[in-house]
Formats: C-alpha cells, sequence, structure tokens
C-alpha cells in the first residue's frame, strides 16, 4: 500500500531570467509505514523534493498522490518538522506551542500528558523555547507534530543543529516513536551515518546523474554505528556520492 | 533603571544651584523664579484642579485617538501584507504623511472638520498612525515563515491565523509602535493645545502652560514643563520600558538595560 | 567642573545683554494696520533724523507674550501692544510704562448676518474665536456681556483661543459662529454679505479706546531721557506724516505689507481707524480688569504711564 506518490515529477527555480531545473521527471512511491531517507550534500534538491512532497510547493511538472488523492497543499495529516529551532513560537510555552496546532479541541488533555510524558518534556511543559536546549526545542517540535496526529512526518534536517549525544538520544525517541505509531517517516539528512541509521530505504542524490535513486537498506535492527557490516554499508554509499 | 538608584542624586545640586542662582538676584524672578515658587505655585495649581484637569484632559485624548489609530494602522498594515495594492497605496500615503507635523494639518483640519475636541483627536491620529503603521508593517515583513508555514500544514483558517500567528508575532513591533506613538502623541497634543484652547472650560496639560505664559505666571508655567516631563517619563519608564523588558524577555531577545 | 564653568559663562551671556546706553533703541511691533505710523517712520528715518547718530533695531514678533518675554530677557527697550496685555504684565512686576498711544481701531465681534440681535442670544454650543484670553478681544467681549446681561462671563464657556487668520478661516469655514477680531482681519469679514458686527469695541466699552500704546522700559528712559523724547517726536511726526502725505504713506505701505494700493488706501482711512499719540480708555480697562480680576488693586493710571 503507498501512501505517497510522485509520477514524472519536475521542478524549476526561476532566477531572474535563468531557468535552474533542480527535479527531473522523478519517479516515487513511499509504502505506508516506510522510513525513507532523502540524502544528498547541501544544495542539492532533498529540500525542494521534500517540500514538493508535503504540499508545500507546487511541481511545475508531473502529480503528487496522497492515498490516490492529488495533492494541493500542505495538509494535517502530513506534518512537516524542520532544522530551525525557530519553527517553535517564542510567545507560548512548550505545552501551548504543542497544542497550538489544535486548540480549540475538547479531551486533548491527556494527549498532550502522554505526549510530553513520550517525548521526555514533562518537567519542561511551563518553559518558553528560548530557555531550552536546542534538543529540548526539537523534541517540542516533534510532539507538536504529534499532536496533530499525523501519519506522516516530513523532516527537514530536524537534528542537523544538534549535538552528538543530543542527536543520538532524538534519533532513538524517533524510531521508537515511529514503530509505536506505525508511521511514515521522510527523512532529510546530509550525514550518511544518520541515514542508515534510521531508514528502510535512501534516496540518495547522484551528482554524476543529476537525479535521485533508491537504495534499499536491509541492515537488520536495532543497527550498531560501529558495527562493521554498518560501516561497510557506509563506505559504499560514500562511493556512491563521491563517484562525481 | 531610571526610577530608582542614585543616578537621580545629581537632582539635588541641581536645585542648590538653581536657589543659588536666583538669591544672586540677577534676574526678574518673572524671568527665573526660585525653586519654591516652582513648588508651591505647582502645589497650588494641583489642589485648584487646574492642572489635574489640565492632565487628564490630555492623556484622555491620546487614550481616544491612540486606540483607534492604533486599530487603523495595524489593519493597514495587514492588509498591506494581504493585498498589494494596499500595501502600494498605503506606502505612498505613509510617505507623505508621515513627516508632516500635525499642527501644519491644524487649519486644514479646522475648515473641513470644525473646531473643538475631535479637533485634537484628529491631530493625534495623525500623529500615531504613520509611525504605528510603519513599525507593524515592518514587524509583520519580519515574521519568520515558519511560523505561517505551520498554520499553512495544520489548515489554519484566515481568521485564526490572523488571531493565532501574526498578532501575537507581531506583538514586539506593536509596542515599538506603540511607544513610539506615544511619544508623538504627547508632542502633538501639547502643542496642538497651545494653539487653540477653549478660554472658557480650559483644557489640555499644554493649554495650561499657554495660559500661565499669557498671565505672565512664569513658576506656573514652569511648574507645567516640570509635570510634562514627569508624565513623559513615567509612561516611558513605568509603562512601555516594563513591558517592552518583558517581551523582549519572553522572546529570548533579553539584554541588560543599564 | 566643566559645567560650573559652562553654566557661569552662560549666565555672564545673560546678563551681559542688557548693557545700554550705547545710542540704541531695540522696538518691537506686530503684525497689522494698526502699526502702520511705524511703517513709516522706519521708512523715512525721523527718529535717526532726530537724533543723528542712532542705530534702531526693529523686530517683528507674533504676539504681545513674545514681546514681553523679549523685553524680559533684555533684548527690547520698547513694544507695541494692546492695553490689556500690557496691564497684565505691569501687574505682574514688569517695569515698563505707557510712553503714548499709537491708533484706534474699530474692533468688533463678527456673526452669521442676521442670526443674533444680542448677545444673550447666542447659544451655550455656539463657538466664538478669539486671539488669547486676557486680549484685548477677550476684554472688549467681556465688558460688552457685562454692559448687556451683567455677567462679564457669559460667554466666557463659547471662547475659544485662535490666531487672527485661523479665527477668519474658521468663521468662513462655519467651524466658529463668532469671531472677535480687528483690522484687517474685522475688515474682510464684514465685507462678506453673510456676516455682520454684533458688538463693536467702542460700544463694549462706552468710549473711544487706544487700540495699540507704545510701552518703553522705565530702565530705558532713566538712561536715555534724550532719546526717549526723540522717540516721541519721531512717533508723533510718522502719525502726522500719515494724515498728510496720503500718496507717499500708501507708497511705503503698499510695499512694507505687500498689499495692493487701493485695497490698502480703503482699510486705512476707513472710518474708525485713527492715529493718534494720545491715550485713551485706560481707565476704563484698569477699572474693568481689577473688577474682574485679571490685575491686582495696585495699578493706577497715573502709575503705569509716563
Amino acid at each position: 500500500m503507498y501512501v505517497l506518490k510522485a509520477k514524472g515529477l519536475g521542478f524549476q527555480y526561476h532566477h531572474d531570467r535563468e531557468v535552474r531545473p533542480v527535479i527531473n521527471h522523478l519517479d516515487l512511491a513511499v509504502e505506508e509505514g516506510e522510513f525513507l531517507a532523502l540524502l544528498g550534500p547541501s544544495g542539492c534538491g532533498k529540500t525542494t523534493l521534500l517540500r514538493l512532497l508535503s504540499g508545500f510547493l507546487n511541481p511545475g511538472e508531473g502529480e503528487i498522490l496522497y492515498r490516490d488523492n492529488p495533492l494541493t497543499g500542505p495538509f494535517p495529516e502530513g506534518q512537516m518538522i524542520f532544522q530551525d529551532p525557530g519553527q517553535l513560537m517564542p510567545w507560548l510555552t512548550v505545552e501551548k506551542n504543542i497544542s497550538f496546532v489544535r486548540p480549540d479541541e475538547k479531551g486533548s488533555e491527556e494527549d498532550i500528558e502522554a505526549l510530553l510524558s513520550q517525548t521526555g518534556l514533562r518537567e519542561h511543559r511551563g518553559d518558553f523555547p528560548h530557555q531550552l536546549s536546542g534538543g529540548l526545542k526539537q523534541r517540542t517540535a516533534l510532539a507538536r507534530a504529534l499532536y496533530a496526529r499525523p501519519r506522516l512526518l516530513f523532516m527537514d534536517e530536524p537534528f542537523g543543529s544538534l549535538d552528538a549525544p543530543a542527536r543520538a538520544d532524538l534519533q532513538q525517541l524517533l524510531l521508537r516513536i515511529w514503530r509505536e505509531q506505525s508511521l511514515t517517516v521522510l527523512f532529510v539528512t546530509h550525514n550518511i551515518s544518520e541515514a542508515l541509521l534510521l531508514a528502510d530505504r535512501i534516496l540518495i542524490y547522484s551528482a554524476r546523474e543529476g537525479c535521485f535513486r533508491p537504495e534499499e537498506n536491509s541492515l537488520p535492527r536495532p543497527r550498531d554505528k560501529n558495527g562493521a557490516e554498518f560501516l561497510r554499508e557506509k563506505m559504499r554509499l560514500y562511493s556512491l556520492i563521491d563517484t562525481l | 533603571m531610571l526610577l530608582k538608584g542614585r543616578s537621580w542624586i545629581w537632582i539635588l545640586p541641581v536645585l542648590l544651584l538653581w536657589e543659588g542662582i536666583f538669591r544672586l538676584n540677577l534676574f526678574s524672578p518673572l524671568v527665573f523664579p526660585s525653586p519654591g515658587q516652582v513648588f508651591l505655585r505647582l502645589w497650588q495649581d494641583l489642589l485648584s484642579g487646574e492642572l489635574p484637569r489640565g492632565i487628564l484632559f490630555s492623556l484622555s485624548i491620546i487614550l481616544i485617538s491612540l486606540i483607534p489609530a492604533a486599530i487603523l494602522g495595524f489593519l493597514m498594515a495587514f492588509l498591506s501584507l494581504r493585498y498589494r495594492w494596499v500595501d502600494s497605496l498605503s506606502g505612498k500615503l505613509s510617505a507623505l504623511a508621515h513627516p508632516l507635523p500635525g499642527i501644519a494639518l491644524l487649519p486644514l483640519f479646522i475648515i473641513w472638520t470644525g473646531l473643538g475636541f475631535h479637533t485634537l483627536v484628529l491631530i493625534v491620529i495623525h500623529s500615531v498612525i504613520w509611525p504605528f503603521y510603519i513599525n507593524v508593517r515592518s514587524g509583520f515583513r519580519e515574521i519568520p515563515p515558519l511560523w505561517i508555514e505551520v498554520g499553512r500544514n495544520n489548515g489554519f483558517s484566515r481568521s485564526r491565523e490572523f488571531f493565532h500567528i501574526y498578532l501575537p508575532a507581531s506583538l514586539p513591533s506593536v509596542l515599538a509602535g506603540l511607544k513610539i506613538g506615544w511619544a508623538r502623541s504627547w508632542r502633538a497634543v501639547i502643542s496642538a493645545e497651545m494653539i487653540f484652547g477653549t478660554i472658557g472650560t480650559g483644557g489640555g496639560l499644554g493649554w495650561f502652560i499657554y495660559n500661565k505664559r499669557i498671565f505672565m505666571d512664569t513658576p506656573g508655567m514652569i511648574g507645567g514643563l516640570l509635570v510634562l516631563m514627569l508624565i513623559g517619563l513615567l509612561v516611558e519608564y513605568g509603562l512601555f520600558r516594563p513591558w517592552e523588558d518583558r517581551v523582549q524577555i519572553r522572546w529570548g531577545r533579553g539584554h541588560v538595560r543599564t | 567642573m566643566k559645567k560650573t564653568a559652562l553654566l557661569i559663562s552662560l549666565i555672564l551671556i545673560l546678563t551681559g545683554c542688557s548693557g545700554k546706553q550705547d545710542n540704541t533703541i531695540r522696538l518691537a511691533d506686530q503684525y497689522g494696520l494698526a502699526y502702520a505710523p511705524l511703517q513709516i517712520m522706519k521708512a523715512r528715518g525721523f527718529l535717526q533724523e532726530l537724533h543723528p547718530g542712532i542705530t534702531v533695531e526693529w523686530t517683528r514678533l507674533a504676539n504681545t507674550a513674545a514681546i514681553r518675554e523679549a523685553v524680559l530677557s533684555g533684548s527690547l527697550d520698547a513694544g507695541f501692544m494692546g492695553i490689556p496685555p500690557f496691564l497684565i504684565s505691569r501687574d505682574k512686576g514688569m517695569e515698563w510704562k505707557i510712553a503714548a498711544g499709537l491708533s484706534r481701531a474699530p474692533l468688533g465681534l463678527v456673526v452669521s448676518a442676521g442670526e443674533y440681535t444680542s448677545l444673550a442670544q447666542i447659544p451655550r454650543g455656539a463657538k466664538i474665536a478669539l486671539p488669547q484670553p486676557g486680549s484685548i478681544q477677550h476684554i472688549l467681549l467681556s465688558m460688552a456681556c457685562e454692559e448687556q446681561t451683567g455677567d462679564p462671563q457669559l460667554l466666557d464657556e463659547n471662547l475659544i483661543a485662535l490666531k487672527h487668520p485661523d479665527g477668519l478661516n474658521a468663521l468662513f469655514s462655519g467651524a466658529v459662529q463668532g469671531h472677535f477680531t480687528s483690522p484687517p482681519y474685522l475688515f474682510q469679514e464684514q465685507d462678506d454679505p453673510r456676516f455682520e458686527v454684533l458688538v463693536s469695541g467702542e460700544e463694549a466699552m462706552g468710549e473711544p479706546f487706544t487700540f495699540i500704546a507704545a510701552v518703553v522700559t522705565e530702565e530705558f528712559r532713566r538712561d536715555n531721557e534724550e532719546l526717549y523724547r526723540d522717540f516721541l517726536d519721531a512717533l508723533d511726526m510718522s502719525i502726522a506724516f500719515l494724515d498728510t502725505n496720503r500718496e507717499e504713506s500708501l507708497d511705503i505701505l503698499s510695499t512694507a505689507y505687500h498689499m495692493d494700493r487701493e485695497e490698502l488706501e480703503e482699510q486705512l482711512y476707513r472710518s474708525g481707524m485713527v492715529f493718534e499719540s494720545s491715550l485713551r480708555g485706560l481707565d476704563r480697562f484698569i477699572t474693568f480688569m481689577q473688577a474682574s480680576g485679571y490685575i491686582g488693586d495696585g495699578i493706577s493710571e497715573q502709575e503705569v504711564c509716563f
């Protein structure tokens, strides 16, 4: 069962009179419950692709189907999480930031409590964003997305600006939630290890061909970053990107 | 902080110097009254009700004008964001009208709308609306697109977007706009009152000072000026600064004021 | 230390400028036809003729308050103004006195034609513009109110302080229902058929009165008796010139006021405009202003005149 499909997807940026193609004729099918990583160097168009798939950008060519319906814009079931910790509202506490996306609903108290426990934010519920560490901010952003009852998470290098321990914590948290709630995750990263650690399938940008190509990641879970197999896979992917 | 601390201790030597110069008898008391005369007259004007009435009058004009001016300026800024033609129109309008002192428009306001309380209100609205609009407009422009996208992602309606994102997100710029608006309106109302006032029923603080001038009550005039300064300081440091500091800290832009 | 030095030098500057007896007279007038003899005096150089070697410094100020303040600061020796504002300053202790009259002029309260027949008919909501509280216009209107109704403050609630030109615009646009004013504004409003004079200044006073008077500081007269005499003579000469040399006077004045010759002639020699150095109505002003509390009892006619 495919939850998201792209057919003949194309997108170009117009700079003055110059036209710069970013995505060329891309076909993609994302399976329900799949963890898909978009991997590539900065500027390769992976963020653009994510924004197209999430409905924030309209494609120039081709179409995107969400559960067989054409996508016309962003939708609450597909929650976007950005890298920028500034995505939180500075005038709201952690708790209010989470409930921000569904403010007026009744019976949401328990949802919030559950989310606060799940994401480890219980003690910080009354804090304002500026009082939080980078890791806690991204936890809040994650909790906010989850509160919207998503089926899909679009994550744009969400842990890109975190230090190593915080990043590892959040990676584990994300994996746990993904499994528990059988979410579909589209995860942009430029970090090969991160992609290998998290994803079932990796869409790698090949500079030589100027397009994305899928690679299965069949490493058994739980994955060990220092295992021999992991390192071998990492080298293989690295060479794929490197052979320009 | 300006209201407390030792930085105000210099007032004492200034008062002493003032009294000293007065005692040298260099000037007529009509030119240079003693601090004692000024404070005595200030006290009398407070007791007689003349001064409190003037203060109340001026402040109520500002209050009455500030609210519609702020609402109008805010709407203009918001509509500018939504509609290009509104932006172009109000941009041009504010560029033309902003540099015009309200006092310069007084004769026109009188001919077009007649004379009265509302003339002062119009002048104050004019002096507030443009700087407020300009501030809020730039505040809107500085709202991170991320916040708007969170709204889009969650299917916010136009009104929910306005009340839950634009309105709270523009609070710092609204505050800055209000602060500038207050300073402008305070100046505008005082100077307008000095140009025309109602003789029988009295007027605001500007009229109070003007009247003191006409009847050569120099201590009373200086007292009025002191009150003028004091109110300006009180509103700035008692109201706007703490409010602004609170917002700045909450927004994580806190900085220590010395 | 630096600040103290600055302050002391400031004081020295402020006090230093009242040095006297250097064969200079510093005069201030205001805008209006009532000051016409001064334009003649200026243009013909009468004072320089009588007192060779003298420097005459003329300043044009916007209102009486500005003249009083300039005198207080020591930058003027004499000014021309209405009697009531002078009396207020004298009452406050300014050391100057009336030296002579300059002009009489028709003043009056202008209202919509046919609207009212007496002051008592003016309703509460109606607005009347005049220059400022304590001005000659305000005092005259209070006199008229007392005369007609017994209450000098009858219309005080209706009064709005506006400069003459603003008051004229306000009357023409209907923003105010009355305007107590003086020439040339009075003439402009009178000439418009929509308006009429409800009460004239002379009706209010009950007698002719000096509109503008020359006021000289006591210090100046003490130090410059001869120059003071010549100043008064020059004033007389100017007034006489205005009466006898009509054509030349019109030439001078039309340049000075940037006015059309015929219009000027019409206004200048219109009935009610009288240039004379004798002082009229002072006692009535003093009595009335004392009775209504504008000035204290210490003021008397002999004491405020040289």
